[in-house]
């Protein structure tokens, strides 16, 4: 879905464009605010052992990477010659999630006889992107207020995900049974470099300042550690990324 | 903040000393200027004059030459104040540092109206142990919790399981406040067994090692390591000495490899575990007695320096001493062996249905208190044969390897064989049919012999199948249903019988058990029912 989503944006701003003739663009610094949303979905698993009663029990964290928090993205961009430039975009993310817990707790008095412990916890991740871009301006006429712009380079995404390091759980005698009353949680961190490709259109009001959409795909995998208790585990960072908001060129 | 709050408690204590309204102050010293330091060094000074502070130490600084670090306690009247004491660093004499806490506003009577030892017998009761002239009681005056103060005797009193101080009005003799000096936290740790199995143990970490005492189930489970001392043994089944702390088996590590100390403790609370579990009870006396097993008393070595009462007793037995003791037998040194049947020996409390066995004697004791001779004595034996083997299924899968369940009785620890058989009664020698009961004076009236009887009984209700002696077939309940025949025998045993019980009885009282629990013309009561009739009991 992502991949049809994706080529469907560009083909919009390139039909977009199409109409008008081939023109060199006059603007030499071109400045974009957006806000937006980042819907991919970047869901994974984390695992780690409890220490407990002499035993390991095994713990295992799914995140639902479910965005449902807003993105904020700012551009600049630089036209060098003709239609060709380059930029930076840098965006910030923040996705609020619930982490469901499944552990495995070794009982106090029997070897292999544990109790399941189930629960959720908060695990937010941030992801804070710098996105460094070749730009192409789709030639357009000087009577024109769209302006459409394609981009894509390396992308530097720094991660900041919370990751759930220990399990708390209740018990009492004769404790066939636990319950989950908390998890522990230490934030991962981790700077990964990928690619970005994407496109933005703006309707300019007057000779500088318009309104816009963007639409990114950026990509970057980055490997977590979380200390030694939980194993290290690889998530992807960044999707597709979709905003709109004030255009100003110069 | 912190200093005008400082400052204000410096002026009341230099004020010319409290009214007997002042409430309650701890006045931390913490200097944090060079200013603040001078004024606590006259403070303290004056104090030491007035003796309001005395030394209790003054050693030299190991880590810095000439610097001395004097520690002086607070006093009040010629009273130590318990908790008020201060540290001072002096070079050549100079006060470099002053750190400590003191009380103000001290208003108590310094004349005690109890008596020291009046204190000491109140706490001797009160924890059951003798203290010896070396912790006399020490005459303090004592900052409540709840505020104020308080002339009491400290006493220091070291049980099992704790080492406790204790404060005791020296005006009114009541206990004001007590708490645990020793430093213990529960500790699971790994433990092998008298067959060389790995098992969890529920042992207790006390400074830096661990000991035998179970702070995870709700009653005290202590498992004694007694190195061999018969006599210490003796003295304390004899009431002549109580259990110290010293003699609660332990382990560096917690990787324990003592066996019979292992299997005692870990059987012990597994059979407190199935008595809750399946019936709900809480420990032998249902109120959750402390249960105390007693490993090694004496040593398979040193088998040829004892005669054969000792021999029948702490070697090759296991038995209750009341009370919620257990005293496990040691087996027999390797080469040697009994007949018939050229069976070895291994310690007593390798066997999870002897445990279980012999912590049910204490179930007997406080409930129908089964009297140990003839009949009421056999099915005394029977109820605890029946438990025990009921535990072994509990935990452990049914086979006939060790360490799994069937229905022979010690057969982890006398091998071959073990020491009965619930199924065929005749192939231990005991009967299993009402009619070949023995009458004679052995044993108690044969308590050991006649128990055949109701174990078959017990048997014959779960699987069913035909008895040996009377071919009579019984529908058993099955062998998945076993626990309603469990709670039948556990239920009729420690509620509806009688201290004097009859074979007769404990079959009326079974069959009532099994109608109130399942009905009248249950599978349950069917099949108890045809299982007495089986073994000949009407």
């Amino acid at each position: 879905m992502r991949r049809v989503i994706f080529p469907a944006a560009l083909l919009l701003a390139f039909a977009l464009a199409a109409p008008a003739a081939a023109q060199t663009s006059s603007a030499r610094v071109w400045i974009g605010v957006n806000g937006g949303i980042q819907p991919t979905v970047n869901r994974f698993t984390s695992e780690f052992d409890i220490q407990a009663f002499t035993e390991s029990g095994p713990v295992s964290v799914k995140y639902p990477g479910r965005s449902s928090a807003g993105l904020f993205d700012a551009s600049l961009g630089l036209r060098l010659w003709k239609q060709l430039g380059v930029g930076v975009a840098v965006t910030a993310t923040s996705i609020s999630q619930s982490a469901s817990i499944d552990a495995k707790i070794p009982h106090p008095f029997f070897l292999d006889q544990f109790r399941e412990v189930t629960g959720s916890i908060s695990a937010p991740r941030s992801e804070t992107a710098a996105h460094i871009q070749v730009l192409y301006t789709l030639p357009m006429p000087d009577t024109s207020k769209l302006r459409v712009i394609l981009s894509a380079g390396p992308s530097v995404i720094a991660i900041d995900q919370s990751l759930v390091t220990d399990v708390q759980y209740a018990q009492t005698y004769p404790y066939d049974t636990a319950t989950f009353s908390g998890a522990t949680t230490q934030h991962a961190t981790k700077t990964a470099v990928g690619f970005n490709v994407g496109g933005d259109a703006a309707w300019m009001f007057t000779h500088a300042i318009g309104v816009g959409g963007m639409v990114r795909f950026a990509r970057a995998n980055a490997t977590l550690n979380a200390g030694t208790a939980v194993k290290n585990v690889t998530v992807h960072a960044g999707g597709v990324q979709v905003g709109a908001g004030l255009r100003l060129v110069f | 903040m912190r200093r005008v709050c400082f400052a204000a408690v410096l002026l009341l204590a230099l004020s010319g000393g409290p009214s007997a309204q002042t409430p309650q102050t701890l006045v931390t010293i913490a200097p944090a200027s060079l200013t603040e330091l001078r004024s606590w060094d006259v403070r303290t000074q004056q104090m030491l004059r007035d003796g309001e502070l005395r030394v209790r130490d003054s050693r030299p600084d190991t880590l810095i030459p000439g610097r001395v670090i004097e520690r002086s306690d607070q006093f009040y009247e010629g009273v130590r104040v318990f908790g008020g004491d201060i540290a001072r660093q002096l070079q050549t004499g100079v006060l470099q540092s002053v750190f400590g806490r003191i009380y103000t506003g001290i208003d108590v009577d310094p004349s005690p109206a109890v008596a020291a030892e009046d204190a000491q017998t109140t706490i001797e009761k009160r924890t059951g142990v003798k203290i010896g002239p070396s912790h006399a009681p020490e005459l303090v005056v004592f900052a409540r919790p709840s505020g104020g103060f308080v002339l009491a005797w400290r006493i220091r009193a070291a049980t099992r399981s704790d080492i406790r101080q204790y404060f005791v009005d020296a005006h009114s003799g009541a206990v004001v406040f007590d708490y645990s000096t020793l430093e213990t936290q529960s500790a699971v740790g790994r433990a092998r067994g008298v067959l060389g199995d790995t098992k969890k143990i529920s042992a207790q970490s006390v400074q830096g090692h661990f000991i035998a005492h179970d702070l995870l189930r709700p009653p005290d489970i202590d498992t004694l390591d007694m190195k061999a001392d018969l006599s210490r043994t003796l003295a304390m089944l004899n009431g002549d000495i109580g259990p110290q702390a010293s003699d609660i088996a332990s382990d560096d590590d917690n990787d324990w490899t003592d066996g019979a100390v292992d299997d005692a403790h870990v059987y012990q609370g597994w059979t407190y575990d199935y008595y809750y579990k399946r019936f709900g009870r809480h420990g032998l006396d249902n109120h959750d007695l402390p249960i105390v097993g007693f490993a090694n008393p004496v040593k398979r070595a040193d088998i040829f320096n004892y005669s054969d009462d000792v021999i029948g007793t702490f070697f090759l037995n296991a038995f209750y001493a009341g009370g919620g003791w257990m005293v496990y037998g040691v087996g027999l040194p390797a080469g040697l062996v009994t007949e018939p049947g050229d069976q070895t020996w291994d310690y007593m409390s390798g066997a999870l249905d002897v445990v279980g066995h012999e912590l049910t004697h204490g179930v007997t004791e406080y409930t129908s208190n089964l009297i140990y001779l003839n009949e009421s004595g056999a099915l005394n034996e029977a109820f605890s044969d029946i438990m025990g083997t009921s535990i072994e299924f509990f935990f452990q899968k049914p086979g006939n390897g060790p360490e799994q369940a069937d229905y022979l009785c010690g057969e982890d620890v006398v091998r071959p064989g073990g020491l009965r058989s619930m199924s065929d009664p005749q192939s231990h020698g005991q009967p299993d049919h009402y009619s070949k009961r023995y009458l004679g004076p052995d044993d108690n009236g044969g308590v050991h012999t006649n128990s055949g009887i109701a174990n078959n009984a017990f048997y014959l209700a779960i699987e069913g199948g035909a008895n040996r002696t009377s071919g009579l077939s019984v529908q058993g309940v099955g062998s998945a249903n076993r626990e309603q025949i469990e709670k039948v025998f556990y239920r009729a045993f420690t509620q509806l019988m009688p201290s004097n019980a009859t074979f007769s009885i404990a079959r009326a009282t079974t069959i009532q058990a099994a109608r109130d629990l399942y009905g009248a013309g249950s599978p349950a009561e069917t099949a108890v029912t045809q299982a007495w009739t089986a073994v000949g009991v009407k």
